[in-house]
């Protein structure tokens, strides 16, 4: 796939990949970009274009991830765009996978009960996305936050004892569990359900669990190859300096 | 379940036929399903099932039916064992609806399995046990205990499981096993 630039016309950006669309969204930037160049869209907007270019180029093209600049940026940058993300994840998209499902029932006369399984299933994904999200943004976003703060003020003294207040390890494998749980719902709708129910909204759900999964996969290359080594790098120094 | 197949029902009582076909409708979806009284000329297809309720159209003339004898189903009033080798399946008409389901969903399932060869990725009979207990919400420990195998196998079941279904989480495998009758959503709760 073709490298995005910052002279780009930004809907030429999005004619190569349209599922871009959300991902610019989440900047606050919506539709009827008519000939803007991806430049101009981030002065207008405020944006840092350089940010702006990688997260839009990490997620049309899985391999590239220019670790090394992004490290540069402002780590609270990144958690702004995370916390967008969340945002979408649950004002948007969970809300029209909800919504297909509903009138996939109310398509079907009778109760079909493998569709009562995939609905059951679906909600304790979604029950345990959001308590996912909800901890990052209560506990993660928040401690960064605060990390943050204290490495950018070197002089004052910090009374706060630093530290990571999750493990790593705990957190890599809910990632984990919940992508999988999203891949087998994928696959049991694919391999499993049949039945009469209206097949171009079964389909439609499909389509949102792919989707859904992409951006998922995204949302957290971002968080495990970005914003950790950042954040360990900062709690590296802050241990330093107080030595 | 049943998708692609045709089911004929003869049965000289028109609620219980009813019945039965949305029963079917509701849980197995097959192509068509046909009610009759007695047993149809046209050899309509080889892979269809045949289902007799009563039974006595099929005990008066069955003999005629020329296909194997597990595709056939004889609802019947009184309490029998499946005893039969090879004979048809026979069910009590009086159980409760969701025995009902359950137990031709073991019947359709059976079938399904001999047909075998083609599916090699179909679940072997073991995993099939492992399977269950997972859904129930047993652990490895438990399962090797309960099954008298090495947690070792069990591991390389459930392996074999996800690699053959894949599907990963034990919620996923619960919805399979509900989805394809290995358990019973009674059994889970």
């Amino acid at each position: 796939m073709k490298l995005l630039t910052s002279n780009m016309k930004i809907a030429d950006a999005i004619h190569s990949n349209y599922l871009l669309i959300p991902v610019v969204n989440r900047f606050g930037i919506s539709l009827g970009f008519g000939e803007e160049t991806i430049n101009n869209v981030c002065a207008e907007h405020d944006i840092d274009v350089e940010f702006f270019l990688s997260i839009i180029n990490a997620f049309s093209n899985e391999d590239y991830f220019p670790e090394k600049k992004l490290q540069t940026f402002n780590v609270l940058m990144i958690v702004e765009y995370l916390k967008k993300t969340h945002k979408y994840y649950r004002e948007t998209q969970i809300p029209v996978i909800e919504k297909h499902l509903k009138s996939l029932f109310s398509g079907t006369s009778r109760r079909s009960k493998s569709l009562i399984l995939v609905k059951k299933f679906f909600m304790e994904y979604k029950k345990e996305l959001f308590t996912h999200l909800k901890r990052e943004e209560k506990i993660t976003f928040p401690y960064i936050e605060k990390i943050y703060k204290m490495y950018k003020s070197p002089k004052k003294k910090r009374k706060e004892k630093s530290g990571l207040h999750y493990s790593m390890e705990i957190y890599e494998e809910e990632h984990e569990e919940i992508d999988e749980k999203l891949y087998d719902l994928k696959n049991i709708l694919i391999k499993y359900v049949s039945g009469n129910f209206d097949q171009a909204v079964c389909n439609e759900i499909i389509f949102e669990l792919f989707r859904l999964e992409k951006d998922i996969k995204d949302h957290t290359r971002i968080e495990n190859n970005i914003l950790m080594p950042l954040v360990i790098e900062m709690e590296k120094s802050l241990k330093l300096r107080k030595k | 379940m049943l998708t692609g197949k045709n089911v004929i029902i003869i049965s000289s009582n028109q609620l219980q036929c009813l019945g039965l076909k949305s029963i079917l409708e509701e849980y197995f979806y097959p192509d068509k399903i046909l009610i009759g009284t007695d047993i149809p000329d046209a050899d309509l297809s080889k892979d269809a099932y045949y289902i007799f309720m009563p039974s006595d159209v099929y005990l008066a003339n069955g003999s005629h039916l020329k296909i194997t004898r597990n595709r056939i189903i004889l609802f019947t009033n009184y309490e029998t064992e499946n005893g039969i080798q090879d004979g048809p399946e026979i069910l009590n008409i009086t159980l409760p609806q969701a025995e009902i389901i359950d137990r031709l969903k073991i019947i359709f399932q059976k079938n399904f399995k001999g047909k075998g060869k083609i599916q090699s990725e179909m679940l072997s009979p073991r995993e099939i046990d492992v399977l269950r207990l997972v859904a129930r919400g047993y652990i490895n420990k438990q399962i090797a205990e309960k099954l008298f195998i090495s947690l070792h196998t069990v591991i390389s079941h459930r392996k074999n499981i996800t690699r053959k279904l894949g599907i990963k989480t034990v919620s996923g495998l619960t919805v399979y096993a509900l989805l394809n009758g290995l358990v019973t959503s009674k059994e889970i709760s």
